[in-house]
C-alpha cells in the first residue's frame, strides 16, 4: 500500500471509530448538538436574510442587486484574507507543532504524503466555519432574488472549491514563515499576528477615504463603491468567487461555470506548488521548529505576580496565586494570545473606524442601531472568548491537577480564581471596546451606562457558566484545548452562553428601540423601563452565574484525582 | 551499522551534542548513559531523523540519513519516551497501520501481528481503543508495532520508564533476542542495572560529549574502579562539571 494509501486508510479507521464512538453517546447530548447546530444554521440564515431585507427597503433609490453584489466582493475578500491567516497559523501547528508530525516523519513516509494528510487535516479544522457560514448566505440570497433551484448545489460547490485557495495559501505561508523567518516561537508568531493586523489596516484604511455624511444617501454609496473597488479586481480568488455565485444566479450558467473552472484550475497549481514544496520545506521546518527555544530567563516573581496582587487584593492570596499562574500560562503561550489578538483586534480597529461613515453626526435612529449591533458584536465575541479560553482552563490542569488539588487549601478557591481571572479580563476588554464605540458614536449617556452595565452582567454571567460547566465536564485526558471545546460540555456551554447573551441582550434592547427608534416612551416611563431593564439583567447575570458556579464547585469537591 | 561522525546539534547558543563521534556495530546493543540534558535524546532524535544535526554526518546501515532520510526510516524503528499512539484507533488497527506504513505485506503478515500480539501479551485488549489503555499497555503496543518490519536497527528512548516488573523484563528480553538476531539497539536509559546487565557497550554522555565509552571492563579501567556501573559512572562523571549547570 502506498503511503497516501496508508494514511488516508488510518483516517478512515478513525472517522469510523470517531462516529461509534458518537453514537454511543447518550441520546441527550447527541440531542442537543443536533439541534444547537440547526438552530444556529437557522439563525444566521435568518440574520442574513433580515439584514438583506432591511437593505432592500432602506436602499429604495439604489440598485439593491448592486449593492448586494458589491457586499459579497468585501465579504468574500474579508473571508479570504482571514482564512488564509487562520490556515497559516492552524496549519503552523498541524505541521510542525503536533506530536503525530514527529511520529509520522520518523517512519519511511514521503514528506509530501505527510504535508497532504496533514493539509486536509487543517483545511477541515479552519474552514468548516466558510461553509457553516456560507450556505445560510447563499440560502438567504436565493430566497430574496429568486434565484434557479441549481444556485443552491451550485453555490455550494463554489464554496467547497474555494476553500482550498486560501488553504493552499496558508499552508505555503507557514512553511515559509517557518522556515525562513525569526527563529523564535515568540518571533515567529509576532511576525504572523503583525502581518495579519497590518493586511487588515492597509484593507480599512482604504475605507477611510469614505467621506460621506448619510449612510443611505447615493453619494455615499457611490463613495464606498468607488473605495471598495480594490476588492472587484478580477485577478483575486474573492472576485471569482463572488463574480461566480452572482453569475450562477443570474441564470448566466455558461460564465459561472467558467469562473468554478478558473477556482478549480487555481486550486490544482496551488495544491499542487504546496505539495512540492512541502517536499523540501516540511521537513526543514520541523527540524527548525523543534530547535526554537524561548531565550529568556525567568525570575521567581515577576511583573504578573505584581500586577495580579495589586488588581485583586480584595480576594484570597491563594485565588490570587492561582490567577497570577494561569496568567503566566496564558501570556506565554504565542498560539493563545494571538488568537486573543485577532479576537478583540479586530473589534478594536472596527470601533476606531466608526466615524468613516459619519453615525456621530447622524439622528439616534442610527447610533442606537449601530450601539446596538456594536454590543452584540462584543457580547458574541466575548461568548467565543469564554467557550475557548475559559471554559478548557480547569480540565487543562489535566495530569498537573494533582499539584493544586493536593495543595493545603480548599478546591473551591481553584475555581474563585478561575472566575476571578476570567471576570477581570473580560470586564477589562469588553468596558474599552464598548466606551470606544459609545464615544466613536456620540451615543447619549444613558445608551452608554446602560450598555457598560449590561456587559458588566454579561461579563459575570459567560464567566459563571464558563468555569461552572468547565468544572461539571472537567475532560483531564486532553492536552489540546480546541477538542474540550469540542465535546457535549464545551457544546452546552457555547448554547448556554449564546441564550444568555441574547437574554441580556433582549432586556436592555426592549427599552431602548421603544424610546431611540420608535418613540413610544415618555421620559418617566423611559426611566421606568430602564430601572425594570437593569433588575432583568442583573437577575439573569446572577443566574447564569451563581446556578453553574454552584454545581462547579459541588462537582470539584468530590472530584477523585 | 550505525555511524555518527563528528556531529554537532546547537539550539540556539546552546549546545546540545558536541562534535560526537561513535561507531555501533550490527547486532550491537549499545546504551547511552548521562543526566538529564546530557544530550541523549538529541542524538536519537538526530539518528530517527527528526532533529537536523548542526554539523557532521550520520549513517544507519549505510544510508546517509540527511541524503536519504526515507531509506533510512524503513531500516529504523524509534520508540521515544513518550510514545505517540492514536486515541481512536483500536491495538490491532494501529499495528495494522504501522504494518502498512512500513510496506509490510504478503501473508505473513497477519501472521506476524498475532504472534507479537501475543508474545506482548495483548490478546485481552488489542481490540479496545488505545485511549483506554494504561502506560505499561501502550508502550507494550509500541514496541509490538516497532518490530513488525524487522527493522536493522532500534533507536529507544527510556524504554523502561513507568513499567511493570513483568513487562520491564519482556521488554529488556525482545533487546537481548532483537541484538542476537542482528539488529542494533541504540538505546538511551537512566536504569544503570540495565545497561551493565544487557548492553555490549555503554557510552556516558554529559554536556553533549562522551566522556566514558567501552565495555564494562573498559569503563572500569577508566574510571580505575572496580564495582557496579553505578560507582563507575560516578566515578567517571565526578568533577568533570556540574550535569546540571
Amino acid at each position: 500500500m502506498s503511503d497516501v494509501g496508508a494514511l488516508a486508510g488510518l483516517k478512515w479507521v478513525e472517522l469510523r471509530n470517531r462516529a461509534a464512538a458518537f453514537a454511543d453517546q447518550s441520546r441527550f447530548k447527541i440531542a442537543v448538538v443536533a439541534v444547537f447546530s440547526i438552530s444556529f444554521w437557522i439563525s444566521l440564515f435568518e440574520l442574513f436574510y433580515s439584514g438583506m431585507t432591511f437593505l432592500q427597503k432602506t436602499a429604495l433609490q439604489y440598485n439593491f442587486a448592486g449593492l448586494i453584489g458589491a457586499m459579497f466582493y468585501i465579504f468574500f475578500f474579508a473571508l479570504t484574507v482571514m482564512l488564509t491567516f487562520s490556515n497559516a497559523i492552524i496549519g503552523y501547528s498541524s505541521y510542525f507543532k503536533s506530536k503525530e508530525t514527529g511520529f509520522l516523519l520518523a517512519s519511511p513516509v514521503r514528506a509530501e504524503s505527510v504535508f497532504l494528510y496533514k493539509f486536509v487535516e487543517s483545511l477541515g479544522f479552519s474552514s468548516w466555519a466558510f461553509l457553516f457560514l456560507g450556505t445560510p448566505l447563499m440560502a438567504a440570497y436565493g430566497r430574496i432574488f429568486e434565484v434557479p433551484w441549481t444556485f443552491y448545489p451550485g453555490s455550494v460547490a463554489f464554496l467547497a472549491a474555494f476553500m482550498f485557495i486560501p488553504a493552499g495559501l496558508g499552508a505555503m505561508i507557514a512553511m515559509i514563515v517557518t522556515v525562513y523567518l525569526p527563529r523564535t516561537r515568540r518571533g515567529l508568531v509576532i511576525g504572523v499576528v503583525f502581518a495579519a493586523i497590518l493586511a487588515i489596516l492597509i484593507a480599512v484604511s482604504r475605507l477611510m477615504v469614505v467621506k460621506g455624511t448619510n449612510a443611505v444617501d447615493l453619494k455615499l454609496v457611490s463613495e464606498v463603491f468607488e473605495s471598495t473597488r480594490f476588492s472587484r479586481n478580477p485577478l483575486l480568488p474573492s472576485y471569482w468567487l463572488s463574480k461566480g455565485i452572482l453569475e450562477l444566479a443570474e441564470r448566466r450558467l455558461g460564465n459561472s461555470m467558467f469562473f468554478l473552472g478558473l477556482i478549480a484550475a487555481n486550486v490544482s497549481f496551488l495544491v499542487a506548488l504546496a505539495h512540492s514544496m512541502s517536499s523540501g520545506l516540511l521537513l526543514r521546518g520541523w527540524h527548525v521548529s523543534q530547535g526554537l527555544r524561548s531565550q529568556r530567563r525567568y525570575a521567581g516573581r515577576g511583573g504578573v505576580d505584581r500586577f495580579v496582587s495589586v488588581l485583586l487584593f480584595y480576594v484570597d492570596r491563594h485565588v490570587r496565586l492561582i490567577v497570577a499562574k494561569d496568567l503566566k500560562s496564558f501570556f506565554r503561550d504565542p498560539v493563545q494570545w494571538s488568537q486573543f489578538l485577532i479576537f478583540f483586534g479586530l473589534l478594536a480597529i472596527y470601533f476606531l473606524n466608526l466615524r468613516t461613515f459619519a453615525y456621530e453626526d447622524r439622528d439616534i435612529f442610527w447610533k442606537n442601531l449601530i450601539a446596538q449591533m456594536n454590543l452584540l458584536a462584543t457580547s458574541l465575541t466575548l461568548a467565543t472568548f469564554a467557550s475557548r479560553f475559559i471554559y478548557p482552563q480547569l480540565s487543562l490542569e489535566g495530569k498537573r491537577f494533582w499539584v493544586i488539588g493536593m495543595a493545603p487549601m480548599e478546591r473551591e478557591k481553584i475555581l474563585f480564581g478561575k472566575l476571578a481571572l476570567s471576570f477581570m479580563c473580560t470586564l477589562l476588554i469588553s468596558e474599552t471596546l464598548i466606551t470606544l464605540s459609545s464615544v466613536m458614536l456620540k451615543t447619549p449617556a444613558t445608551l452608554a451606562i446602560l450598555h457598560g452595565v449590561a456587559l458588566f452582567g454579561i461579563c459575570l454571567g459567560l464567566s459563571g457558566l464558563a468555569v461552572g460547566l468547565g468544572a461539571i465536564y472537567p475532560n483531564f485526558a486532553e492536552d489540546n484545548p480546541s477538542k474540550i471545546v469540542s465535546g457535549f460540555g464545551g457544546t452546552l456551554n457555547l448554547v448556554m452562553s449564546l441564550i444568555f447573551v441574547l437574554a441580556v441582550l433582549g432586556a436592555q434592547a426592549v427599552p431602548c428601540f421603544q424610546y431611540f427608534t420608535y418613540r413610544a416612551l415618555s421620559g418617566d416611563q423611559f426611566r421606568w423601563t430602564i430601572v425594570a431593564s437593569m433588575t432583568g439583567i442583573a437577575a439573569i447575570s446572577l443566574l447564569a452565574c451563581l446556578d453553574p458556579m454552584a454545581m462547579g464547585l459541588r462537582s470539584i469537591k468530590r472530584l477523585e484525582l | 551499522m550505525i555511524s555518527i561522525q563528528n556531529v554537532t546539534k546547537n539550539y540556539g547558543r546552546k549546545v546540545a551534542v558536541d562534535a560526537l563521534s561513535l561507531e555501533i556495530g550490527a547486532g550491537e546493543f549499545f546504551a547511552i548513559l548521562g543526566p538529564n540534558g546530557a544530550g541523549k535524546t538529541t542524538t536519537i532524535k538526530m539518528l530517527a531523523g527528526l532533529l537536523r544535526p548542526t554539523a557532521g554526518k550520520i549513517v544507519v546501515a549505510g544510508v546517509d540519513v540527511q541524503v536519504d532520510p526515507i531509506a533510512a526510516k524503513r531500516l529504523c524503528a524509534y520508540v521515544p519516551d513518550q510514545p505517540f499512539l492514536y486515541d481512536k484507533l483500536s491495538g490491532l488497527e494501529f499495528m495494522n497501520f504501522i504494518a502498512d506504513l512500513y510496506q509490510v505485506d504478503g501473508a505473513g503478515r497477519q501472521k506476524e501481528i498475532e504472534r507479537l500480539v501475543d508474545l506482548f501479551g495483548m490478546k485481552e485488549f488489542v481490540r479496545e481503543l488505545t485511549e483506554a489503555y494504561s502506560h505499561g499497555m501502550k508502550q507494550r503496543l509500541v514496541l509490538a508495532a516497532t518490530l513488525l518490519h524487522k527493522p536493522k536497527v532500534i533507536l529507544v528512548d527510556e524504554p523502561l520508564v513507568g513499567l511493570d516488573p513483568h513487562t520491564a523484563r519482556l521488554v529488556k528480553q525482545v533487546f537481548r533476542e532483537q541484538a542476537q538476531g542482528g539488529t542494533s539497539i541504540f538505546m538511551s536509559t537512566h536504569v544503570l542495572s540495565v545497561a551493565e546487565d544487557f548492553a555490549d557497550r555503554i557510552g556516558i554522555m554529559m554536556q553533549g560529549k562522551i566522556v566514558g565509552l567501552g565495555r564494562m571492563e573498559d569503563l572500569r579501567r577508566q574510571a580505575q574502579l572496580e564495582g557496579k556501573l553505578e560507582d563507575v559512572f560516578f566515578k567517571i562523571t565526578e568533577g568533570v562539571v556540574n550535569p546540571y549547570e
